[in-house]
């Protein structure tokens, strides 16, 4: 099977309204390509725009217009077209929103889904979809070994002082609550590419990396490759000023809150999920990029837009002072990548500690691979990194089949 | 003289020099102020003379800190009636930061939400004015951006830019920003939706969070900022003092990237020798802000911290009401 090219791991990736699949071909961690990709786009979503599948393999690409009505329905469609294609796939890997401290990659088994679905409310929106693809993968290719990889798995190296809840013992042991944070393989694989990027020891490193998503954002302070602090929490709510989430508020106000409108928990978990942020304050839109036009003329749009470049440059500089100072900062994922105005700012009058950006830079970054945004000799090297989350599920299950063993109840 | 009223529930304390004299000299009091804790967004000056009007609009901001505000309006009430001729002033601790820019007051919710009184109100007002002032006189009138750290059971960060300021850590509630002696500080709102579902009713969760947690949960009921300052102590104890480290560096690192770097840091305790350790290791986490402190010595009053030639300044100030309070007061008369 070596012989052959390797190891054939094909890799999902739920969003909330998309489905990305990769097949990986790989022999090692370091000798990994792609043989197939693609991406469901407006999965379970009614609306005037159909939806549709993305499929490349070599230089062919497809797009196949039909209705996707969930997203086990275009995990289907995707095995059905690998299935056609007679391809040979030896693991199926899949993002798992939040593990809690249950695992950081394992197997499926049957123990293993009960335990995913102890955890399903832990992600309420993501999590029953994820879930649904799994079991659909281990109906219709009952074959292949499959695992899962939790996001938040690079965030459990954060020391007790970043993590901890400072809240009576007795509510810690019955609720769990602590520091979690998510994006965690996003983080794992720009900071790996920024250091291989930039030729300095990822192991002897002190990084702040942004993950600025369409949907969350979060930020984390990575020390020798290691997350040693992050934005979000318990849950995907604090932090940084997201689309619709509100990020960091006092924890009072949410009690105050909730006695103003009934005490109604869901109602409030709602509001602040997904009617604040951007859109709370623009009072039009949860997308930055219909804000910043707006910027002029819209007071709204002004303030929303300056208040999530603050909250950026406050976690950018808290870490940085945590650190004891950096070597780099990470601008990632679709916001990261693309919006160059919102870096302008972000990492301006940043310069005493050490960060600067070069203007034509910025202006020229490419959106598909790794760009230097800091003029040269500058003490932080700020880099545009386009994230890989596949690519470390995949990494992830190499590891695992290194290890020599499979799900204990295959059939 | 000049008689001081702090709230300090459930009684109210006087300043020093009324109960040197032995019990509340009323009859040579020159003029008389209370420490207003939340003006919520009626009060929004330092200091407001006492008249019915405003004593009117303190009764409509008792619910933003019931405890403390109603000490202070009832005393204020009682007052106003048996000496109506002595000039008597509400000194107020969130109204230095009702100027916060909008970016910083506001929270990322609704509008809807913003129009009834949710925003960030900041506290220890008298405290980071009166800070701000020493500081200019400690560092010179060049300075400009100042951190003004005061440490305590309820520790806070504000960030000042000629005098004026930028962000606090203190939000709607003083619970937010650092942990405190009982109170959580920053932790996700998601833990209090789960805590609600769970049954736990509103009242108990406030009490758990501003009452039961921080120093308390860590390490017990008796521990304070001295304790927790002190070389001693178990693992729990280790852990508070550096939650507390942390929290104060990550602060002071948000808050020199909002101000562009910052000029000055102006470190405020109670009690110069119960924390000389805890400042000094303090200067030796803000290097990444520019600051140079090698040494160590006895703290006091106006002690300059830093090395000469660090880029940035700190400064070590004895924090004391008392003093900040006569100090507003001061200008408060002179204004009448």
């Amino acid at each position: 099977m070596m012989k052959s090219g390797g190891i054939r791991v094909l890799v999902f990736n739920c969003g909330s309204s998309s489905l990305t699949f990769r097949v990986f071909e790989a022999t090692s961690e370091s000798d990994v390509r792609t043989v197939v990709s693609g991406k469901a786009h407006r999965v379970a979503v009614r609306g005037s725009e159909p939806s549709f599948l993305e499929f490349h393999v070599g230089d062919q690409a497809e797009r196949i217009e039909t209705p996707l009505e969930s997203h086990q329905a275009a995990a289907g469609l995707v095995l059905e077209k690998l299935g056609s294609l007679g391809l040979r796939v030896d693991r199926i890997g899949h993002r798992w929103g939040h593990g809690g401290s249950l695992f950081r990659t394992a197997w499926v088994d049957k123990g293993l889904l009960s335990r995913l679905r102890t955890l399903v409310p832990m992600l309420p929106i993501h999590h029953p979809a994820m879930l649904r693809v799994i079991l659909h993968c281990r109906r219709a290719w009952p074959r292949v070994p499959q695992f899962v990889t939790a996001d938040g798995a690079f965030h459990a190296t954060l020391p007790p002082r970043a993590y901890t809840y400072p809240l009576p013992k007795g509510i810690l042991r019955r609720f769990g609550f602590r520091k979690y944070g998510f994006h965690g393989l996003s983080y794992q694989y720009v900071v790996r590419a920024a250091a291989a990027y930039l030729r300095i020891p990822l192991a002897s490193s002190r990084m702040v990396a942004c993950h600025l998503g369409t949907g969350g954002s979060s930020a984390a302070a990575v020390l020798n490759g290691e997350s040693v602090d992050t934005s979000m929490g318990y849950t995907a709510l604090p932090g940084l000023v997201m689309s619709t989430r509100s990020g960091d508020i006092d924890p009072m106000l949410a009690t105050y809150l909730m006695g103003i409108y009934g005490e109604n928990a869901d109602g409030l978990i709602d509001l602040l999920n997904k009617k604040s942020g951007l859109l709370g304050l623009s009072r039009f839109s949860s997308d930055i990029r219909d804000i910043i036009p707006r910027l002029r003329d819209d007071p709204a749009a002004g303030l929303a837009f300056r208040m999530y470049v603050q909250r950026l440059k406050k976690y950018i500089g808290a870490y940085a002072a945590a650190l004891g100072g950096i070597d780099a900062l990470v601008f990632t994922d679709d916001i990261g990548l693309r919006n160059r105005l919102l870096r302008e700012r972000v990492c301006r009058g940043m310069a005493w500690c050490g960060i600067e950006l070069d203007a034509e830079a910025n202006r020229r970054a490419a959106e598909d691979g790794i760009s230097l945004l800091s003029p040269p000799g500058a003490r932080v090297k700020v880099l545009a990194v386009p994230t890989e989350e596949e690519l470390v599920i995949c990494w992830e299950g190499l590891r695992l089949t290194g290890g020599g063993y499979a799900p204990a109840d295959r059939s | 003289m000049r008689l001081l009223i702090d709230p300090d529930p459930p009684r109210l304390r006087w300043s020093k020099d009324a109960v040197e004299t032995g019990g509340v000299p009323l009859g040579e009091a020159s003029s008389i102020s209370y420490r207003l804790h939340h003006g919520g967004e009626r009060l929004r000056e330092p200091a407001t003379r006492v008249t019915p009007e405003s004593l009117a609009a303190v009764r409509s901001v008792i619910r933003y800190r019931p405890e403390h505000n109603s000490l202070t309006y009832e005393a204020a009430c009682r007052m106003l009636r048996l000496l109506p001729d002595v000039p008597q002033f509400f000194l107020c601790d969130t109204a230095f930061f009702s100027s916060l820019p909008e970016e910083a007051s506001v929270y990322a919710v609704p509008s809807a939400l913003r129009s009834r009184g949710v925003r960030r109100y900041g506290g220890n007002g008298l405290h980071h004015r009166w800070a701000w002032q020493r500081t200019r006189e400690l560092c010179g009138q060049g300075v400009s951006r100042v951190i003004s750290i005061r440490l305590g059971d309820r520790s806070d960060v504000a960030a000042l830019r000629d005098g004026a300021p930028v962000d606090t850590t203190l939000g709607f509630s003083p619970v937010e920003g650092l942990l405190s002696r009982t109170g959580c500080g920053d932790i996700d709102a998601s833990v209090v939706f789960e805590l609600r579902t769970a049954g736990l009713s509103l009242s108990e969760i406030n009490d758990l969070l501003s009452r039961r947690s921080g120093f308390r949960a860590l390490v017990g009921p008796r521990c304070g900022f001295k304790e927790l300052s002190a070389p001693s102590g178990g693992a729990d104890r280790a852990l508070a003092r550096e939650m507390l480290l942390y929290g104060v560096v990550k602060c002071a690192g948000g808050f020199a990237a909002l101000l562009g770097g910052a000029d000055v840091v102006a470190i405020a305790a109670e009690s110069p020798s119960a924390s000389t350790r805890f400042v000094w290791e303090l200067c030796r986490r803000l290097g990444a802000l520019g600051l140079g402190c090698r040494r160590r010595m006895p703290l006091k009053d106006g002690a300059v911290l830093s090395d000469r030639g660090s880029a940035v300044k700190a400064v070590f100030l004895e924090a004391d009401l008392w003093r900040s309070m006569a100090w507003q007061a001061a200008v408060a008369e002179k204004e009448g």
